[in-house]
């Protein structure tokens, strides 16, 4: 073998082992299961194929040198085709779509399941009456046709209307956790989508993780007995208080329980399209405030659009979304136009912050993306973090709903003297959604 | 032959990390369509590690293999995307 073809041999098998490792990195860090494969297969072929080529190479001889031709041919002739089958059954089986997609073009043209991480630990179905229970394949959204005749059959407006299709509310207990129950009940009879309540309990609530001292054990565990079945009572309360007021709900309701940390139990809300989170508790159902929170802990960890409930309000018809310069404003529009919530309010954008061009451009490129898809949005008077506080307090307090990335903004130097309006309105507002 | 082994030696490293990057993917999920789509990529590398085997060797047979993998893998993904489609459209619940 001559040197200039060992060398070809040995750079396209590096090449191709970098490209290989870039696609299982892109398979590791990306966000959907659409985007993976993206970085999957496209990447995977060329990776693949600039290594078998060179193991041809390194061999040398016409029979090696074929078969390697003949096995690029073969990759680059199969690869689109399997990954085709594997992106159609993945939106098919509902699996969720990344939010910076904004776009789902396949939306009425293929069947969409409502995807359930995890089918077998379903509790129970309800179907409360018979009236209601002809029609629970259209209110829960699943739809139920053979994979041949689905591109013409499926012209349901119902399903391709509502954007929330699943829907998760938590039941941790605690003062606001019948409002939380009523709104998330509403928004599914609204959208036909198909609701689960979640109880889940903190099974390490109570347990001391750093050292105790002689003959504290007894007492660490003492205590978190306690906190657990203050837990248990508490969670009780909030299933029943679900079980009542499901009991005359049209869609498909289930209950699911889950124990453990909250990681843990968060993967079972994974996917919904909506979570909704009674106001001012923790993972165990105590009192918790900014960012002890549940909504807040949710919205950190990425788990999808949160819905934090303090109050039930019949007619959302004010909505204010704070804006100031940076992506976090953007993730909270991207948010409010996936879930479609609050179509009919009135919806004030307003920049909070020194007036800058920046901040100008921002909000106007919010109000025009949010007119876009068909929201009532409109820009309000500044906020200026360090002015007055009683003057800008009726902006807010007005509002119904609040629309924000987190449930604490950015603070200054000086957060005593500063009035942080997300921060004001996380104590105030009724509804607060998160991304 | 000291580029090429030196080649071989950074691809062998760099396909071990894919797949333990992939592995996890596969044991993680978190949805069904993510474990497809890391089984499918698990086949790929395969391919690759059959390719750079039989560089590293000499031996041809090997590349008889990763031909034989990318047969397997393409059946492989595509039974595994019409399965999922299949399952994912039978209602649930009523069972």
């Amino acid at each position: 073998m001559s040197a200039a073809i060992e060398i070809l041999a040995g750079l396209a098998i590096l090449a191709g082992s970098f490209v290989v490792g870039t696609a299982a990195l892109g398979l590791l860090r990306l966000r959907d299961p659409f985007l993976r494969m993206h970085a999957a297969t496209k990447a995977g072929v060329v990776g693949s194929g600039l290594i078998v080529i060179g193991a041809a190479l390194a061999i040398g001889g016409a029979a090696a040198l074929v078969l390697g031709v003949l096995c690029v041919v073969f990759l680059l002739v199969t690869s689109p085709i399997a990954s085709h089958a594997l992106g159609r059954a993945a939106y098919v089986s509902g699996a969720p779509i990344a939010p910076e997609t904004f776009a789902d073009a396949l939306g009425g043209i293929l069947p969409r399941n409502v995807f359930d991480i995890a089918p077998g630990r379903t509790t129970r179905s309800r179907n409360p009456g018979d009236a209601a229970s002809a029609l629970p394949l259209i209110s829960s959204g699943v739809h139920v046709m053979t994979a041949l005749e689905s591109s013409r059959a499926f012209e349901s407006p119902t399903a391709a209307a509502a954007p929330l299709r699943s829907m998760t509310v938590w039941l941790p207990g605690g003062d606001c956790q019948d409002a939380a129950i009523r709104t998330a009940i509403a928004l599914a009879d609204a959208n036909g989508a198909k609701l689960v309540g979640l109880s889940a309990l903190d099974s390490t609530a109570g347990e001391r993780a750093e050292m105790v001292p002689v003959g504290g054990l007894a007492w660490s565990k003492w205590l978190g007995d306690r906190a657990r079945l203050a837990q248990r009572e508490r969670s009780a309360l909030a299933l029943a208080a679900f079980e009542t007021h499901t009991r005359n709900a049209r869609g498909d309701v289930t209950l699911r329980h889950a124990e453990g940390p909250l990681d843990r139990v968060l993967a079972h809300a994974a996917g919904n399209d909506l979570i909704v989170v009674p106001a001012f508790v923790d993972h165990a159902g105590r009192n918790a405030h900014d960012a002890e929170e549940l909504a807040a802990k949710f919205s950190a960890r990425g788990a999808g659009p949160v819905l934090r409930v303090s109050r039930p309000v019949d007619t959302v018809r004010r909505v204010v979304l704070p804006v100031s310069v940076g992506d976090a404003s953007a993730r909270a529009v991207q948010t409010l136009i996936r879930t479609g919530l609050w179509r009919d309010a009135a919806i004030g954008v307003v920049p909070v912050g020194a007036p800058t061009d920046e901040l100008a451009l921002t909000v106007a490129r919010h109000v025009e993306l949010l007119g876009a898809h068909g929201f009532r949005a409109a820009e309000t008077p500044a906020i200026d973090p360090d002015a007055d506080r009683d003057s800008i307090e009726p902006l807010l307090a007005r509002a119904d709903a609040c629309v924000a990335a987190g449930l604490i903004g950015r603070r200054g130097a000086f957060d005593v003297f500063r009035l942080d309006p997300v921060e004001f309105a996380a104590a105030r507002v009724s509804l607060f959604l998160l991304p | 032959m000291t580029f090429l082994t030196l080649a071989l030696g950074i691809a062998f490293v760099t396909l071990g990390l894919a797949t333990g990057a992939v592995a996890w993917r596969l044991f993680r999920g978190p949805s069904t369509a993510d474990r497809a789509i890391a089984t499918d990529m698990l086949g790929l590398l395969a391919i690759c590690f059959a390719a750079a085997f039989a560089a590293a060797t000499g031996v041809r047979a090997y590349l008889d293999v990763a031909f034989g993998v990318a047969l397997i893998a393409f059946l492989a993904a595509v039974s595994f995307g019409v399965l999922l489609e299949r399952a994912s459209l039978r209602p649930r619940g009523r069972e």
